[in-house]
């Protein structure tokens, strides 16, 4: 979601930070593997949000950002057909992007995907789908 | 079927071209330094302690209780004669509709000067130009003679009629037309046409 591996640090270390200062407030009303995805995905939103208000006077936006980031190749180690693939992806909307990035990449199942994004099954099938055939359509049409 | 092969076959059904461009498992293309994992746990402990120290300290009786800004000597001292200096200072008081009796009687005298002095003016105006009568009176037979011979195109009967009875009207038109009429045939205009009677009784 955030490409650079810096940044990448930066989220899991203030995702870890808030479940161990927030571990006793953990009601177990669901699987801490849910709740730690759960964190971890506000953190990373709150993270983006940050970013793109500290560039607020830029004529640049964060997805424009990220792309430079991305073809400067410093932590990507996939092949031309990966790095379309995900140019693609940073030209999802924020929800579609967290959508597929969960369902493709770490295989969630969507039951457990509502929990951790509070969203409807069937809204995420939807996002999910309209992903694709946007990512689809960007990969071949360039 | 396993969930992967459920998500598999998802994505063929959705997008079936993207699916043939991705024939492989999906894998995470971002790499992350070399023993990233293995120090994360420390590092995330440290950075908890890090902050719990600082919370801490932060709450701590030595830090909460003192004031990092510093006022003038004898601040407070001072304090309560200066503010009873300023309650002391009779504020200024700006009405909030002021009287300007002044300004307006300073317009009246304005406006009544004009009227005072247009109104003879417009008299004396009205005069000259509703009595052409008692002005063709001054003019010698010779300046009527000359006037008529030289202005032929440019007199206006509406001008020299202006404020004439209908009766003398009729005796100024019979005068201007035998002036046109010389003039329209090129001739050479005789005064002796002009009867300077009818211009003398007007």
């Amino acid at each position: 979601m955030v490409i650079d591996h810096d940044d990448a640090n930066d989220v899991l270390q203030n995702t870890f930070v808030k479940v161990w200062n927030g571990l006793e407030n953990f009601r177990e009303q669901s699987q801490l593997y849910t709740w730690l995805y759960r964190v971890a995905t506000n953190e990373c939103l709150t993270f983006l949000e940050q970013l793109n208000r500290r560039r607020s006077d830029s004529f640049d936006n964060v997805e424009h950002a990220l792309a430079n980031k991305l073809s400067s190749g410093k932590d990507f180690t996939g092949d031309q057909i990966e790095m379309k693939l995900q140019q693609a992806i940073l030209a999802l909307p924020e929800k579609q992007r967290i959508v597929f990035n969960l369902r493709y990449y770490d295989e969630m199942p969507y039951e457990e995907m509502s929990k951790v994004l509070d969203t409807s099954v069937g809204a995420l099938k939807a996002s999910y789908h309209h992903a694709a055939k946007k990512i689809e359509a960007f990969v071949l049409n360039r | 079927m396993t969930p992967q092969d459920d998500i598999r076959e998802e994505l063929k059904a959705i997008a079936p071209r993207l699916n043939n461009l991705m024939e492989r498992k999906p894998t995470n293309p971002f790499n992350a330094p070399q023993g990233y994992f293995d120090l994360l746990p420390q590092e995330t402990l440290s950075n908890v302690k890090r902050l719990n120290n600082l919370v801490g300290s932060l709450n701590d009786e030595t830090h909460a209780a003192t004031n990092p800004f510093a006022v003038p000597v004898d601040y407070f001292d001072a304090l309560p004669n200066d503010m009873l200096d300023l309650v002391k200072a009779q504020p200024k008081v700006v009405a909030l509709w002021p009287n300007r009796w002044k300004d307006w009687l300073s317009i009246a005298a304005a406006v009544a000067a004009i009227v005072l002095a247009g109104v003879p003016l417009l008299k004396q105006n009205n005069a000259v130009t509703r009595q052409p009568v008692a002005v063709l009176r001054n003019v010698s037979n010779d300046e009527l003679y000359n006037y008529l011979s030289e202005d032929v195109g440019t007199i206006r009967v509406d001008e020299i009629a202006a404020g004439l009875p209908d009766a003398k009207l009729d005796t100024l038109e019979r005068a201007m037309v035998a002036v046109h009429t010389a003039a329209y045939n090129d001739a050479e205009f005789d005064v002796s046409q002009v009867d300077i009677d009818d211009i003398e009784s007007l």
